[in-house]
């Protein structure tokens, strides 16, 4: 009786430790891959930065206008340290499906399928992020100076509105490009051009009443004035 | 001539009738029938009063007005004016009366009238707004005369107006003029010029026909032109300037960007020579200056303060891009207080002007989102001269313009510095 529980406990745990010792090379090699990988990726990330400081690559983000736009996205760090950082990260990706085949060749592919299937359309993507950035950016400082020009108050909400407006149309459209989230992009847009004209037209007309007169009457006092300034300017 | 000729075949029919003219007025104009009837009687009676001899023609130069205006010149005549004439004249007016070709604005209309001056090989001519209520026939002497009699090639205005009036052109135009190119030319965009038949025909060879100049940048665009063609100009006192009422949907801030994107362009045509040019020399005057009684103009102070503290604070951001810290600085200390004690330093003011300019040059903006962000700046400006101003009298007013403009000149060298370095100090 208890040979026999030996033996069904052992005949598993034997082939448990075959295949083991079986993979124990395979997982040797992935983890020499891994290891390898990571230490060559921190190295040419270094040297990468090194080399682009050293022909003067950062002088490029002193140009005002790439400086300005750097800061805009969030990248406080300087060319080289960016481009070093991509070619990093680059390399950890490679490494982690060269990796990945190690072990299994049918899943490696699968990925590299996947990827490769999918970046036109990711590629399109940060396009329509990009310009949807600049579009977004160029109509908030228009509506800026015609509102501050214009006297309005309140411009830098009105400018941020249409900057949010703009930049979550472009995100709905490159969500969409990617092919998930559409109807939430959508639901998104709706609520906020819907909620947002509701809100205000709530807010104004019944919470506001009395802000409401007070603007109408200052408008108008102001348009007053306006038609008594007759200074010519040129 | 040229070859390429804009102008039409009646046009080109009727000068061939006319043959040569010594004098040419140049009337552009766009829907002006109220007040250009008026211009062409002084027009008429000027060349009859103080020309009588000249072989006169008169050109307007219309952008296809709806209001029936080239039917009102073809109609208007000496009338009761004839007058006030010593003596009646001996040769007659031609008119001529076409719509204009190319771009619609003032300098396609120009164009027009300096290709009929050099088909007719006139010596002399004049141009004056069909706008105008305070023009006089005494006007056309004061602008023919120099070149006809004292071989001047371009003839400036010099005119009369309220100490509020004409900011732009007291604030940026006149003293910027007068520190990039040396001389000191009162009104540069004044609208009403003299100029010699080899100046018109030296105009006809730039190619700036498809551009801004066509449009709106026409008047600095002639004075520069001018100045850097080493033509000699002189000025005319014409007395006071009243236009018709203004159009009630011009926007400061759209006049702003045509007349400083105008000036900021020619610098950019001309920085070789401006930067040469250390000094600056006052030019030939003609004319008889007298006080002339000028209406009160009513200004708002509390609000052009107000927009200058809004922009200052709204335009943050578009500021840090070309301004310099220390400019910005200065601005935002300025906001607090009472309109009425606004007042910006001239030095402050000299250097917002040359850090516009060459962020204009380098550009860090869309230039349009540039010229824009000018606007509370220069209400601040206006607001701090209408203060300082309240006491003035006319003299009171050039010297303080004076002072500024020699201010522009002490600092040019930093407009120079900020021209080469281009580089934002953040």
């Amino acid at each position: 009786m208890i040979v026999a529980l030996v033996a069904s406990v052992w005949d598993p745990l034997t082939r448990f430790l075959e295949r083991g010792v079986g993979l124990l090379p395979v997982l040797l090699a992935v983890l020499i891959v891994l290891v390898v990988g990571l230490i060559l990726a921190w190295v040419i990330d270094a040297m990468m930065r090194a080399m682009l400081r050293r022909i003067g690559f950062d002088r490029v983000a002193q140009r005002p206008q790439v400086a300005d736009t750097m800061r805009r996205a969030g990248l406080w760090q300087s060319p080289s340290a960016l481009v070093g950082q991509v070619t990093r990260w680059l390399i950890v990706v490679f490494t982690l499906i060269g990796a990945l085949s190690i072990l299994s060749a049918e899943a490696t592919d699968a990925v590299i399928g996947a990827m490769v299937n999918y970046l036109p359309r990711l590629a399109a993507a940060l396009l329509i992020f990009v310009v949807g950035y600049a579009v977004s950016t160029f109509f908030a400082r228009s509506v800026l100076l015609w509102a501050v020009n214009a006297r309005l108050r309140g411009a830098r909400w009105l400018a941020g509105g249409v900057q949010l407006l703009v930049g979550v149309f472009f995100a709905a459209l490159a969500l969409d490009n990617l092919g998930f989230g559409r109807e939430i992009a959508l639901v998104v847009l709706a609520i906020l051009l819907g909620g947002g004209v509701l809100a205000g037209a709530l807010a104004f007309g019944l919470a506001g009443k009395d802000l409401a007169r007070h603007t109408l009457e200052r408008m108008t006092h102001e348009a007053r004035d306006e038609d008594h300034d007759t200074l010519s300017h040129l | 001539m040229t070859d390429t000729t804009i102008l039409r075949e009646d046009v080109r029919r009727r000068l061939d009738e006319i043959g040569e003219a010594d004098v040419l007025i140049g009337i552009p104009s766009y829907n002006n029938s109220r007040t250009i009837g008026h211009v062409v009687q002084a027009v008429t009676a000027g060349l009859a009063k103080y020309f009588p001899d000249q072989r006169s023609v008169l050109v307007n130069s219309d952008g296809g007005s709806k209001d029936g205006t080239p039917d009102v010149v073809s109609r208007s005549e000496l009338g009761t004016t004839r007058s006030i004439l010593l003596s009646h004249r001996v040769r007659r007016v031609h008119k001529v009366i076409t719509a204009y070709q190319g771009l619609p604005g003032k300098g396609s209309a120009f164009r027009t009238v300096f290709e009929i001056a050099q088909r007719l090989g006139a010596r002399a001519c004049a141009v004056v707004d069909s706008d105008l209520r305070s023009i006089t026939p005494e006007w056309i002497e004061l602008l023919l005369g120099p070149v006809l009699h004292e071989q001047f090639d371009y003839v400036c205005p010099l005119y009369s107006r309220h100490k509020y009036d004409g900011t732009i052109t007291n604030s940026i135009v006149y003293p910027l003029v007068r520190t990039l190119y040396g001389k000191r030319i009162r009104q540069p965009i004044g609208g009403d010029f003299g100029f010699s038949g080899r100046l018109a025909a030296h105009y006809l060879t730039h190619n700036v026909w498809d551009s801004d100049v066509a449009r709106y940048g026409i008047d600095i665009w002639m004075t520069t032109t001018a100045l850097m063609g080493d033509f000699r100009i002189c000025q005319s006192y014409l007395g006071a300037k009243l236009h018709d009422a203004k159009d009630p949907g011009a926007d400061l801030s759209a006049m702003l960007v045509q007349v400083t994107g105008s000036l900021f362009r020619q610098m950019e045509t001309h920085a070789a020579r401006w930067r040469e040019i250390a000094s600056s020399e006052a030019v030939p005057e003609f004319g008889f200056k007298y006080e002339v009684g000028l209406e009160p103009i009513p200004v708002n102070v509390a609000r052009m303060a107000h927009t200058f503290t809004q922009g200052v604070q709204d335009f943050k951001p578009l500021y840090s891009a070309f301004l310099t810290p220390q400019t910005r600085a200065e601005l935002e200390a300025l906001g607090a207080g009472e309109p009425e004690k606004f007042h910006m330093p001239e030095d402050l003011w000299v250097r917002v002007v040359y850090e516009f300019a060459a962020a204009y040059h380098h550009p860090r903006l869309n230039p349009d989102h540039l010229l824009k962000s000018l606007t509370p700046l220069y209400l601040g400006r206006t607001t701090s001269w209408i203060n300082q101003a309240a006491d003035y009298g006319a003299l009171d007013v050039e010297n303080a313009l004076n002072a500024l403009s020699e201010r522009f000149e002490a600092l040019k060298p930093y407009l120079l510095e900020r021209w080469q370095e281009g580089r934002m100090h953040s």
